[in-house]
């Protein structure tokens, strides 16, 4: 009967072929546990848009209703608080392990030939990762979300020349309100799922075109006069005498098929990582502050933890001199990110054969992990 | 694959590599289908269980005034009724119409006035004794049983609460 089933549809989409493609394929020796975040990344992203589908069905984004479908959600409907905790603390995760992925392809240089494409539109979906958790944040239009929402754009208004225009287009209009909702909301659940979905596919075929990234191995021979291959693939660069490692070649002629032992690692770190998301969702409920009461002077606005950083750097940074904050640095790293493969032009992907870059990699880590701290400790 | 591989001396570990390989393929295959499952799960049921338990949500029942046991006869009576309903996040006002009477000794009967077929509002033809629908021609008699189709079932009876001379329907 399965047999049956599976000629049937075959003979009229010809899947099968494709799927085989995609599941038996070699990868690299040693691709291991490390290299699951992606795809707990897109477990993630189908928990948010399952769950998100289905809190949209008793949610009004009008700020006379907004809060109090919220509310009704969480506190009136059978597992509405589970699902929106589901949601919310899947958000967190997925900042998590995104950049936990990102950082994982950079120090192992995977972004280098000829995944150079790829590693970019990563970059654009973590940027987009982060406007959907600040969007989403004002969703619930509890004090919370409307004070620091005010502070994140105000903060985009602070750009020069640009800002002002672009705080006025992401609220529509001159300050927080009705319109706002409406505009995060549809960024939300329209523009960015769009958009991202059709990131996530373009990023999962070039995974399969051109391959697992081999584990990066060090050019340590070099030292020692010996002949020495770089990189992998056909852009592998080699000193005379070298041979090509079994490392250094295409994924296609080593290692493992991708499919049973990867997948199963892959969907065993998704489920670890589901468990924990509905353990906290299980803990502790959503943080309410209350229905946005913009008259309200005693409200301290927090922003939500992965934007801490951004929040505490301008404590530190002059009036004057904001705009390096606000607009110059983030045009600056952002934009380094995106065209890291093109900075970084080196064939060696080991971290230690790449020093400066790795340094300089870790350094903003570590910085970013500071002032998050500093900003989560200080009142 | 040339004769000579198969002359190999080793030819006989083949089938039992190849044999443990199957059983650990298979082994990781069920595995992964196992936990496959579970996500799905994780993922789908709360999410699927909160659309389902929205059924229960939406308007929540509420005790309105529809005025005085004296004022009520034998024959049905519309009564306007305006009042604050909770539907699901919002208060908001509702109109509607129920039909009463007094069954004698004091009892009071409460019938919607919405046709059990389709949900059109049912009129009361006093010289003909029995309540019409406007829409398909339902007919119902004055205790809201069914006089004539298409509507297969009784108007829907409100529950009554009397506190004193003041009568009260559930809506």
């Amino acid at each position: 009967m399965k047999a049956k089933v599976t000629r049937y549809l075959d003979e009229r989409t010809g899947l099968g072929p494709v799927i085989r493609y995609v599941l038996d394929r070699r990868i690299p020796t040693g691709i291991s546990w490390l290299h699951t975040f992606g795809s707990a990344s897109l477990t993630l992203f189908v928990l948010m848009v399952v769950t998100g589908m289905f809190l949209a069905l008793n949610y009004a984004p009008s700020i006379g209703d907004a809060h109090s479908s919220t509310a009704y959600i969480q506190h009136r409907l059978p597992l509405g608080g589970f699902v929106l905790g589901l949601h919310y603390w899947g958000a967190s995760a997925m900042v998590v392990l995104v950049t936990v992925h990102m950082l994982r392809v950079f120090l192992m240089g995977a972004y280098k030939f000829p995944r150079e494409l790829n590693w970019m539109i990563g970059v654009v979906i973590f940027g987009l990762v982060l406007v959907f958790a600040f969007t989403g944040y004002l969703l619930p239009w509890d004090n919370t979300a409307f004070f620091a929402t005010r502070v994140g754009v105000n903060i985009v208004g602070s750009i020069p020349l640009i800002g002002g225009a672009m705080a006025a287009l992401l609220r529509g209009g001159s300050d927080l309100g009705a319109a706002t909702l409406t505009h995060f909301y549809a960024i939300h659940v329209l523009f960015l799922p769009a958009l991202v979905t059709m990131l996530i596919g373009s990023h999962l075929f070039l995974v399969v075109r051109n391959g697992i990234a081999p584990l990066p191995t060090r050019a340590r021979a070099a030292r020692r006069g010996r002949p020495v291959v770089l990189g992998d693939g056909p852009g592998a660069m080699r000193t005379p005498g070298a041979e090509l490692r079994p490392t250094d070649q295409a994924p296609v002629e080593m290692g493992d098929f991708f499919y049973p032992r990867h997948v199963l690692m892959d969907a065993v770190i998704s489920l670890i990582i589901l468990l924990l998301v509905a353990g906290l969702a299980l803990l502790f409920q959503v943080p309410d502050s209350g229905n946005a009461n913009p008259g309200d002077s005693t409200f301290v606005p927090r922003p939500a933890w992965y934007f801490l950083a951004p929040f505490q750097l301008l404590k530190y940074v002059p009036g004057p001199l904001e705009a390096l904050a606000t607009a110059v640095l983030p045009v600056v790293a952002g934009g380094a990110l995106f065209l890291l493969p093109f900075l970084d032009r080196r064939r060696g992907r080991h971290p230690f054969d790449r020093p400066l870059v790795t340094a300089i990699g870790l350094a903003s880590v570590v910085a970013l992990v500071a002032l998050t701290i500093s900003g989560g400790l200080s009142r | 694959m040339s004769a000579d591989q198969w002359s190999n001396a080793d030819w006989v570990q083949i089938p039992m590599n190849m044999m443990r390989m199957i059983t650990r393929r298979s082994f990781m295959d069920t595995a992964t289908k196992g936990v496959s499952i579970a996500i799905a799960a994780i993922i789908g049921l709360p999410a699927i269980g909160l659309g389902i338990a929205s059924a229960t949500g939406g308007a929540v029942k509420t005790q309105v005034k529809v005025g005085r046991v004296s004022q009520l006869g034998p024959e049905p009576v519309a009564v306007p009724i305006s009042y604050v309903a909770r539907d699901a996040w919002r208060e908001s006002q509702q109109l509607g119409v129920v039909y009463l009477r007094e069954q004698g000794g004091g009892k009071v009967e409460a019938l919607s006035a919405r046709c059990t077929h389709l949900g059109c509002t049912v009129h009361w033809v006093p010289g003909e004794n029995r309540f019409q629908c406007p829409c398909h021609g339902s007919q119902f008699a004055a205790d809201g049983s069914v006089l004539h189709g298409p509507a297969a079932r009784p108007l829907d009876r409100l529950p009554v609460t009397k506190r004193g001379e003041d009568v009260y329907v559930e809506v």
